[in-house]
């Protein structure tokens, strides 16, 4: 898990990686799309925003060949992330939706501040709070680290 | 001043080149119509066949003579062609880059320059006729001359081009001749991810238009409920009266009469049969057009009704929601390049329909206005894109360079003009595209605009990525989840994924979950297959053995290699594996089977039509074989509706019960003749697995153990091993070699193209494809009856501190079988995904006779199993190989319970999990070859290919799945295997006659 406290701090660090790049492109262009749709850059990401209380889950969430970005638009999200490891399974993986599934995990939550970045990790799960009801960015971009052309 | 070349000119798009109108032929009776034969169209000339021609090195180095002086000393060739194909100048391949230096409008000056010269013969014309010379493709830039006069210019590679050349003929002999340069302007954005290639490549003709004729039409269609309701509007020349008719069957079922002054009319097919791709019902529709003198033409053309909407973000075929299980499909031809003969096109059209594919995108341009004849007729529903891609600007920094430059707006708009103009009468179009990767400018915008003022239909073009312009929201290469992604937030368009399943090679694998997540979501509408055929052109190596060439076989550099070589379809037409198992996936007869509860469950995935076609039979296996079938019939099931069907299968008493359903159309097509097999699928019914026999062990085996060798012998049987290496030196059984090379554990098998990335990303660096085998000991002991010899390893790659640390345990028993149980241990830092676990070894040549109970026939990975049910095969090794045009690793067969390898007469080796090992839970995988791994690694082509005397056995525990990212997906994360602990054991029993019988017998030696 990372946490950006600013997406100058983001930028800063992955801005020069293709695929962080179109993740930052991906967040500044989000706002101006229609709530709830999914939209792709290249086959790096795909992105939508939504609020937290709908972007919320009842339930942890992992994923293996994306990652997750929660990027708050207009407030702090509160987000759980734990490791695998430590949760229960509920849903194996499916390759259909890149997700598994855990028991809700009892962990002090992340707070990520608006207009900074939380990357989930793929050995992490997480669960988006339906509590602190803000605007959000939700990315999925891929794990592949390798200098892919049409990625 | 510099003179500005017509070539290097993106804002003049022509010279003279008459308007775009719709496709259509005149005839001078009704009958003549009936035909629908264009070689009987009033005054058609062939002008196909015989040229002279000369390649010239510019268009300046062109003499201004030789567009008036026949040269009768000139070569001929054959039109359509292609004239690199034919030996003039140089074919080269590029996915995307330019093969000259960028600098739009110019191209080099030594511009290739082709001039063709024909002597046509004429009649004197009819007092107010037209002449008219249509060419349906030339590449890219044409310039026609007649009797010495220049008549006017074209661009636009794949778009029609007609000119009025009345004015420059005369009855007798008539020179024509075309100046083509293979580059222009246009070729900026005709850059196609296919070959360099240039010439008259699709047929040229001359017509006759009367003086009272048609001059283009456009067919409406509106669905009122059972009604069509029709209109039309029509340019015409001195007609005086028009008849607007339309038959089936020579019964006239509508009929009106179009207004001369306005061009319109109307009418209404009550009950009509609208067109729709699983029933292409073609209306035989006529325009008769009267002059003064009386019946001028009739214009015959096989209509079809269909009216395309978008309703609530969903596109919609007459009223009814469909999706598009598609491919891309560009013009090949593996001797003719794109100059494509009807009869190809028709093949890809039933291929297609074969192979449950239902819709296909002219990727990217315009193709034959024939094409989309054969569209209507055999139900394929079109994505019409036009001819326009400038991917090669990417490289300099700015896809869109020319496309949202203004300047290039009249290039841009000509192309879907003339597209849209000629194509829009014809049901099977369900929607224009505006082009291919060319980014996203003000040009799209203009082209969307065009497209919409001449025809309603929905517009699409992937760059447009957020869909702001277009109608229908499009991605390519999205992944499985990504394309679930956009089920579970959709948008207010609906959305298709343009190019996916990358067929490089081997694969693609993965398709199955794809189509689970383009059926789950309403708003994903279709999917099309990059792309239908490889583009290898047919050649024939020094030693005479043929072979395919693909980007740098012509010396040509810079190239993309084999990256055309990227098709369902071999170049030879014939489908690859790939295609098979597409069509499986796609089947639009679903079939599940509840074993618990006996219900077989129907569902039909068509749109617009019943199952009252299908048929579907039942076998029933038991460890393989049939042991008992049955038909069901489902009945008119309707679309989207499914229908459950009790069915008692028998389960076996003991072995492994297996119910394979196979579904066939009762129904003869065009493309398909009665109880053709459009789907199989297959459920477990029960599997009781085979009693133990335990058996007294015979005498025990002797060891002789010398200094380099050590030697276990049996009744029949003898194996040495080398105390060196660990490997086998010698087996024989009953008199015969049993291998003919050593048992090796692997991690590697040839290269695919759909893993090229994982090479170059992981393999490569990491010298997987080269690791080294290092003997640390070799022990031998007792026990029980059998000996035991130990074998330990470490198998791992140069420069690197990583490898496996592996055990190989042969167990020798009494009878000569052996077991072989293999475990590794990891070391190092590396765990990434690898090609394979398993072993490999050679059998003598003669053993060529494959047996196996697993999927089969055909080939098949673990992400690519649709097609093949677990059966009892036989087959070749030889048949086992697939050609593919850059040989890579094939001939697999996934989910094996056992195989045999043997000669004509019964001997061999049989290959077994362990005794009391099930195998129908714990299957493997085996492949084997008339060549080596290092042969097929090292092969650039099938020729350069050799035939082993002996044969080449993988017998893999694991096996990468292939997914298709040659461009695009990765393999799905559950068939990746990676370099992990593993362990794993087979039984090798030699096989000394045809009794395979006893060899498959779980005896336990005692």
């Amino acid at each position: 898990m990372h946490v950006y406290e600013t997406r100058a701090q983001f930028d800063a660090e992955l801005s020069s990686v293709k695929k962080w790049m179109r993740v930052g492109q991906a967040l500044d262009i989000a706002p101006t799309l229609l709530q709830d749709v999914a939209y792709s850059i290249g086959d790096s990401l795909t992105y939508w925003w939504d609020r937290t209380s709908a972007l919320s889950t009842p339930d942890m969430v992992g994923t293996r060949r994306y990652l997750s970005v929660v990027a708050p638009i207009d407030g702090e999200a509160h987000v759980v992330v734990a490791p695998k490891a430590d949760l229960a399974p509920t849903r194996a993986y499916s390759d259909l939706d890149d997700r598994e599934r855990f028991e809700a995990a009892d962990v002090k939550p992340v707070v990520v501040p608006a207009g900074g970045i939380l990357v989930v990790d793929e050995q992490e799960a997480f669960r988006i709070l339906p509590d602190q009801d803000v605007a959000a960015v939700m990315v999925r971009v891929t794990i592949e680290g390798y200098s892919f052309p049409n990625k | 001043m510099d003179v500005i070349n017509d070539w290097e000119n993106q804002a003049l798009t022509n010279r003279n080149r008459l308007a775009a109108r719709a496709y259509f032929m005149g005839y001078a009776s009704p009958e003549l119509a009936a035909t629908y034969s264009r070689e009987l169209s009033r005054g058609f000339v062939q002008l196909s066949g015989p040229w002279r021609f000369r390649l010239f090195d510019s268009p300046r180095s062109v003499p201004a003579a030789t567009m008036a002086t026949y040269a009768d000393e000139w070569d001929e060739v054959e039109v359509p062609h292609m004239w690199q194909v034919d030996g003039y100048g140089k074919l080269a391949y590029t996915d995307e880059g330019f093969p000259f230096p960028v600098d739009q409008p110019f191209v080099p000056g030594d511009d290739p320059t082709g001039v063709y010269q024909r002597i046509v013969t004429l009649p004197e014309l009819a007092a107010g006729s037209r002449e008219i010379i249509r060419f349906d493709g030339v590449e890219s830039y044409a310039e026609l001359y007649v009797n010495g006069a220049y008549v006017g210019m074209t661009k636009g590679s794949r778009l029609s081009a007609e000119f009025d050349i009345t004015d420059f003929i005369h009855a007798g002999d008539n020179l024509f001749v075309v100046k083509v340069l293979q580059y222009s302007d246009g070729t900026y954005i005709e850059d196609q991810d296919m070959w360099w290639a240039s010439g008259i490549f699709r047929d040229v003709y001359l017509m006759e238009r009367p003086a009272a004729r048609l001059d283009d039409f456009y067919v409406r269609t509106h669905r009122a409920g059972d009604a069509a309701e029709l209109t039309i509007d029509v340019k015409t020349t001195a007609a005086e009266r028009i008849v607007w008719r339309f038959a089936t069957a020579g019964a006239t079922v509508a009929e009106t009469e179009i207004d001369p002054a306005t061009g319109h009319a109307a009418l209404t097919i009550d009950d009509a049969r609208f067109w729709n791709p699983e029933d292409p019902f073609l209306y035989d529709m006529t325009i008769e057009v009267y002059g003064a003198d009386g019946l001028s033409e009739v214009v015959p053309r096989r209509q079809g009704l269909a009216e395309v909407t978008i309703e609530n973000g969903r596109i919609l075929l007459n009223g009814t929601y469909f999706k598009m299980h598609g491919v891309n499909r560009h013009d090949g031809d593996d001797h003719k390049c794109r100059a494509v003969g009807l009869e190809r096109m028709r093949r890809d059209l039933e291929l297609m329909k074969r192979h449950n594919i239902n819709a296909v995108r002219t990727s990217h341009y315009a193709n034959d206005p024939r094409f989309y004849e054969l569209c209507d007729e055999y139900g394929i529903m079109v994505l019409a894109e036009t001819d326009m891609e400038s991917h090669g600007f990417e490289n300099i920094g700015n896809i869109a360079t020319v496309t949202d430059d203004p300047a290039w707006e009249p290039a841009y708009v000509d192309r879907i003009e003339r597209l849209v103009m000629q194509e829009r009468n014809h049901a099977a179009i369900v929607a224009w595209s505006l082009g291919n990767e060319s980014g996203y400018g003000c040009n799209i915008r203009a082209m969307y605009a065009k497209a919409k003022e001449l025809d309603s239909r929905p517009v699409h073009y992937e760059e447009d990525r957020n869909a702001d312009t277009v109608d229908i929201i499009s991605t390519m290469y999205s992944r499985v989840s990504q394309m679930n992604d956009f089920g579970e937030h959709p948008g207010p368009k609906p959305r298709i994924n343009c190019e996916y399943g990358h067929s490089m090679g081997n694969g693609p694998g993965g398709l199955s979950e794809y189509q689970q997540i383009f059926d789950r979501w309403d708003n994903l509408q279709g999917q099309f297959i990059w792309e239908w055929c490889d583009h290898g052109i047919a050649a024939v190596d020094e030693n005479g053995r043929a072979y395919h060439m693909y980007g740098g076989d012509n010396g040509d550099y810079p190239n993309n290699g084999n990256f055309c070589i990227d098709g369902m379809v071999f170049p030879w037409q014939e489908p690859s594996p790939g295609l098979t198992e597409y069509k499986h996936v796609i089947c639009p007869v679903r079939v599940a089977f509840d074993a618990a509860t006996g219900e077989l469950t129907v569902t039909n995935k068509r749109w617009f039509t019943t199952l009252a076609d299908i048929r579907i039979v039942l076998e029933t296996l038991v460890d393989g074989d049939p042991v008992a079938s049955r038909e069901v019939v489902p009945g008119e099931v309707a679309p989207g509706e499914s229908v459950a069907i009790p069915v008692t299968v028998d389960a076996a008493a003991c072995g492994e019960t297996l119910l394979t359903a196979r579904v066939f159309t009762t129904q003869a097509k065009p493309w398909c003749e009665p109880m053709y097999q459009i789907g199989v699928y297959q459920f477990a019914v029960a599997n009781t697995g085979h009693a133990v026999i335990e058996v007294p062990a015979a005498a025990a085996p002797t060891v002789d153990e010398a200094e380099c060798l050590l030697t276990v012998t049996t009744r029949d049987a003898s194996i040495a091993f080398d105390l060196a290496s660990g490997e086998i030196r010698d087996w024989r059984s009953c008199g015969r070699t049993v291998v003919a090379a050593p048992i090796k554990v692997g991690f590697w098998h040839p290269l695919v193209d759909n893993h090229q990335q994982e090479f170059d990303s992981i393999w490569q660096e990491n010298f997987i494809n080269v690791m080294q085998t290092s003997t640390r000991s070799v022990t031998w002991h007792r026990e029980g009856p059998a000996v035991v010899v130990e074998v330990a390893q470490r198998i791992a790659p140069p420069v690197h501190a990583f490898g496996m640390r592996c055990t190989l345990v042969y167990t020798i028993w009494p009878s000569g079988r052996v077991d072989l149980a293999v475990s590794g241990e990891p070391y190092g830092d590396f765990c990434d995904i690898i090609p394979r676990i398993g072993i490999s070894f050679e059998v003598p040549g003669e053993d060529r006779a494959v047996e196996w109970y697993g999927h089969g026939p055909g080939e098949n990975y673990p992400d690519s199993l649709k097609a093949n049910p677990v059966g009892h095969y036989r087959a070749k090794v030889d048949d086992m190989f697939t050609p593919y045009v850059f040989p890579q690793d094939c001939a697999n067969r996934e989910g094996v319970r056992w195989v045999a390898l043997r000669s004509s007469h019964g001997d061999g080796l049989l290959v077994t999990r362990p005794v009391g090992v099930d195998a129908a839970t714990d299957p493997f995988s085996f492949s084997a070859w008339p060549y080596t791994c290092e042969d097929i690694d090292a092969a650039r082509h099938v020729c350069d290919l050799e035939p082993r005397d002996t044969v080449t056995v993988n017998i893999n525990d694991q096996v990468l799945g292939l997914g298709s990212n040659s461009w695009g997906s990765e393999v799905l994360d559950s068939y990746r295997i990676r370099f992990e602990r593993f362990s794993f054991a087979f039984s090798l029993r030699p096989l000394a006659s045809a009794d395979i019988v006893a060899g498959l017998a779980p005896i336990k030696e005692v």
